[in-house]
């Protein structure tokens, strides 16, 4: 955890479940949408996250703490030792161990970067998905997102004579 | 100006700090829910076509999303920028092939493709051109086919109006105006041959100039034009104030760019080409001059796309070639990219197109060797030999090396897309 110095604004973030986190600015702006709010004057120094329970937000931090860039910072990390292309290894390496999460945090973690806009989170969490539902079969995948199959047999059976051979 | 953001009370005792809230995302609330719009558009839309054509027999719903066309478009922007190649033979063949290739990564092309032409085989053909996932095979005798080699749709133009062009070229590009795919082609009506009487020094000499009547005549898809099924037609455009020659097109964003004669004098006696910019837009030609280096675009020279400008590639020895660029505007302001050292000598033609990677682009060699030619420095890259090192998987257990065989290996850029040719029942 870093530590709070001198001269660093800090910024705490509310869940909806009343725990608190006081966190860097900095590690905060990496959230595309409190960055708006920050830039645009209209957050104070609390700032309530709606719909991301603590379990949730507390791993969202986790991850921006990990990657805001440490550039500039003063004595932030010592990062100004290690390769940049190190960096980008070990960050990879972390994101990885850092996704092996259960579905369902897995996907309170995708609302939770596409409403709080972080890219990277998002990109991380959604390609996980995309890996490993690509090959499922439709059962999985109905089962997977809880989508009911509405067609009835001889529909079905058209469409995937359609595109019969993306099911070879 | 601040936006209206909602404060909110404290809920659950806590200090009465300042405080702000964050507004409440649109739909549902429970939590492990993912909104529809972040399950198509940030994760299925990373799906490969193949995936995603199976995934349309999940619910109607999903159908309905995965082929509207905001996520088709959106596939598409992620689209990962590949290659095809389209190999031809010298006479017609019985099959047309389209093959996925990675160049630089693999020497072996991957089979995407195959469609049969009986009884007669598909006819010789001209550089395949692409838009958006789909690929053009201009015939050299006038029929035009259209496919998108990931979902399998393969499509024959109508025919266009008849011409007394023994060979003709077709042009193909997005219409950013109106959101619709256009194909262009280009056609002779008649011509008459006038005799001139030119005085030289010591008698005079008789020459004859051929004039030419010439049409042009576009067919649009796509957007909602396609629905209609009488959109499924070619209509005429403005005539071309010269002929347009048989040399391929070149589609930038919002214009087609022909090369044509200027003037001609017979028996064959080339006097100058211009370039015909057609504009998607109002539908009108504009014309402009070739580059300082050439006022002929000769057998050796091509036209080409870089990024977004257009190329023109010289070559006035075997060896070597003149990479120009002009900037699309009211004028094309020609400027000299970089002059290349070809490592093996060009017979026919060399011919460009983007990569990746902006400070480099491929070059193919009488559609024989891909190189990777770095603008920067003019440094040139081996990527693959084709008739002698490309393998030709042909997906039935069978990898193929086709050799001297095959005329040319037509290397075309490409994107994997789910983009519909014709409008699906």
């Amino acid at each position: 955890m870093a530590t709070r110095e001198a001269g660093k604004k800090m910024i705490m973030l509310k869940s909806p479940d009343g725990m608190e986190f006081e966190v860097e600015e900095a590690v905060a702006m990496e959230s595309q949408t409190i960055r708006k709010m920050i830039e645009d004057d209209c957050a104070d120094t609390a700032i309530l996250i709606p719909n991301i329970n603590s379990k949730i937000l507390s791993r969202v931090i986790e991850y921006c703490n990990k990657h805001v860039p440490t550039t500039g910072a003063t004595g932030a990390a010592a990062s100004d030792t290690v390769a940049p292309a190190a960096l980008a290894e070990d960050l990879k390496i972390w994101d990885a161990e850092f996704i092996k999460v259960n579905r369902a945090t897995r996907f309170d973690l995708i609302q939770a970067a596409s409403y709080l806009n972080i890219k990277g989170l998002l990109d991380l969490t959604s390609q996980t998905t995309i890996d490993t539902i690509s090959d499922n079969s439709l059962e999985e995948i109905r089962s997977f997102l809880s989508t009911k199959n509405d067609y009835l047999p001889e529909e079905e059976q058209t469409i995937r004579r359609e595109n019969q051979w993306a099911f070879q | 100006m601040k936006p209206p953001i909602s404060k909110r009370p404290c809920r659950r005792g806590w200090k009465s700090s300042p405080e702000s809230a964050l507004p409440l995302p649109s739909g549902s609330s429970s939590s492990s829910f993912i909104p529809d719009e972040i399950i198509f558009f940030e994760i299925l839309v990373l799906l490969p076509v193949k995936s995603l054509l199976r995934f349309q027999a999940v619910c109607k719903s999903w159908r309905a999303t995965l082929t509207s066309t905001p996520f088709v478009r959106r596939h598409l922007e992620l689209s990962r920028s590949t290659m095809v190649v389209v190999p031809r033979k010298y006479q017609a063949s019985r099959f047309l092939n389209v093959f996925s290739f990675q160049p630089g990564e693999s020497k072996c092309a991957e089979l995407m493709v195959r469609k049969e032409f009986q009884p007669h085989g598909i006819p010789a053909f001209s550089i395949p051109l692409h838009c958006d996932g789909l690929i053009l095979i201009p015939a050299l005798m006038g029929t035009i086919f259209i496919c998108n080699p990931a979902t399998g749709e393969f499509v024959e133009l109508p025919p266009g109006s008849p011409s007394l062009l023994h060979e003709h070229r077709v042009a193909f590009g997005f219409d950013p105006w109106s959101g619709t795919y256009k194909v262009a082609r280009h056609f002779i009506r008649s011509y008459r041959d006038i005799p001139q009487m030119d005085v030289e020094e010591g008698g005079t000499t008789t020459t004859t100039s051929r004039e030419y009547s010439c049409g042009h005549e576009m067919l649009t898809f796509g957007g909602d034009v396609g629905k209609e099924q009488a959109a499924w037609v070619w209509k005429a455009t403005v005539d071309p104030p010269y002929p347009i020659k048989a040399r391929t097109p070149i589609c930038l964003p919002g214009a087609f760019f022909w090369s044509a004669l200027k003037s001609m004098l017979l028996p064959a006696k080339v006097i100058s080409n211009v370039i015909l910019r057609f504009s998607l837009l109002d539908e009108t030609f504009t014309v402009h001059p070739n580059p300082p280096c050439s006022d002929i675009l000769g057998r050796n020279d091509s036209l080409c796309a870089l990024g977004e400008k257009l190329c023109y590639i010289h070559s006035t020895s075997p060896w070597d070639i003149s990479i120009w660029l002009a900037e699309d505007g009211p004028n094309l302001a020609w400027s000299l990219c970089r002059r290349v050292c070809l490592p093996i000598p060009r017979m026919l033609l060399a011919f460009a197109c983007a990569s990746t990677d902006r400070d480099k682009i491929f070059i193919s060699v009488d559609a024989c060797i891909l190189l990777r030619c770095d603008l920067r420095d003019g440094s040139l890259e081996e990527i693959i030999n084709m008739p002698r090192d490309m393998l030709y998987d042909l997906r039935n257990g069978r990898k193929i090396n086709i050799g001297a065989l095959f005329v040319a290996h037509y290397t075309v850029p490409y994107v994997e897309s789910l983009l519909r040719i014709r409008p699906s029942r």
